[in-house]
């Protein structure tokens, strides 16, 4: 990530003969501004390419740089976050490099230019949050056993049982479980969504993970109304804050919501 | 991770809202979202769509059955704390680390995309054992 006290040794810009590419982080209007202090992957300046109304945002980059990870990963984010703050951007894959201006204009602007300029029109003012929300496994769990005989007798039968023993039992015991809190899960999903819909634009479900997961979902929200989906969110934390955690990740770039599908 | 110090009642509410700079969450983000150029486009800076499989568990799979049922049976202190309020009992158990365990490997992929030097172990132990779940099927 940018250390920013340090000018940054500019790579040369992408074009014939040299050895960069562009990285581009996504696609705004031209009107956008830039904020100087922004600094890209491998501490690069920022720049407009535009093409009629919209300007892919881009940084130089090696095109045999090694591959990146935490350091790149942040810049981008922090790239799109920084500029989703003001204006509407639409964030394009991670690791997406071109050869040089030519090439975003022929592979990514020229393409599909109003239906960008739509998706950017349909971006504007509004903000993307991510809702994720977690059981206390042991509370999950605990009622399970007490719910459910079957599990009950499971557990006793396998609990104290050297590990090798009881392997067919061992894993009907956890098939039940899961059976069970795949259950639950639907249910309390469909309840959380059902309360945070109203409020939002759009809403991105994906699989929540692990044993524990509930609901992982990136919410499009009119940046008006963000405070309220706080407050009632606040709510619903407080009524199962014994069972469920919930928590509430962004503003941010809308990551989400540049494909098309996931819009209400 | 550091979620545990952003807990309910930390500045007031119940509901957690962490900053979106931490990595994890990063990560989460920004796995497969964003406009897709079509394949002539360098995907250059990570394999991290391979990652990305790694760290989706399958529910329906033997190891996950078996971590499910070691989970419930690791529930011994709940015999012990079911007469104590709920939340002092929630409390205590999350002092105990119980759930730390059953999701290290998910917190061990992550650690194992997130990089980082002093990692270098945990990443190896947590590819390896990766490798064994089932793979997304739409990628």
């Amino acid at each position: 990530m940018s250390t920013g006290t340090q000018a940054p040794t500019p790579l040369p810009l992408p074009g014939a003969g040299t050895d960069t590419g562009w990285f581009v982080y996504g696609i705004t209007s031209r009107s956008v501004s830039v904020p100087e202090s922004i600094r890209g992957v491998d501490d690069q300046p920022v720049h407009l390419l535009t093409y009629g109304e919209l300007a892919a945002v881009a940084s130089a980059a090696l095109l045999d740089r090694p591959p990146g990870r935490r350091a790149e990963i942040l810049a981008y984010t922090t790239v799109l976050d920084t500029l989703a703050e003001e204006s509407p951007v639409a964030p394009v894959r991670f690791g997406s490099i071109f050869a040089d201006d030519q090439d975003v204009v022929d592979h990514l602007l020229a393409p599909s230019t109003d239906d960008l300029a739509t998706l950017l029109a349909d971006l504007q003012g509004r903000t993307q949050l991510r809702l994720t929300a977690t059981y206390r496994q042991e509370v999950l769990l605990a009622g399970l056993v007490a719910d459910d005989p079957d599990i009950a007798r499971l557990r006793d039968l396998t609990r104290d049982a050297p590990e090798e023993a009881y392997h067919a039992e061992r894993v009907q015991l956890g098939q039940l479980v899961a059976q069970a809190v795949e259950r639950i899960r639907e249910g309390d999903a469909q309840e959380l969504l059902d309360t945070v819909a109203p409020l939002c634009v759009g809403v991105a479900e994906q699989p929540a993970r692990g044993l524990d997961g509930l609901l992982d979902a990136a919410l499009l929200v009119d940046r008006s109304r963000v405070e309220t989906l706080e407050d009632v969110l606040e709510v619903v934390a407080e009524t199962v804050h014994e069972r469920i955690e919930l928590r509430l990740v962004g503003p941010m770039a809308p990551y989400d919501f540049v494909e098309g599908e996931a819009w209400g | 991770m550091t979620v545990q110090s952003q807990s309910r009642r930390s500045g007031g509410g119940y509901l957690q809202r962490p900053a979106p700079s931490g990595l994890a969450d990063v990560i989460e983000i920004i796995l497969d979202k964003g406009i897709v150029v079509d394949a002539y486009v360098r995907v250059a800076l990570v394999g991290i769509e391979l990652l990305t499989i790694d760290l989706r568990i399958v529910i329906a799979s033997v190891d996950t059955y078996l971590r499910f049922a070691e989970a419930t049976n690791r529930l011994d202190l709940l015999e012990h704390g079911a007469g104590k309020p709920l939340d002092e009992f929630i409390g205590s158990m999350q002092e105990s680390g119980a759930s730390k365990k059953v999701s290290g490997a998910v917190r061990g992929a992550k650690k194992a995309l997130t990089g980082g030097g002093d990692d270098d172990d945990d990443e190896r132990r947590s590819r390896s054992s990766s490798r064994r779940s089932t793979r997304r099927e739409e990628s």
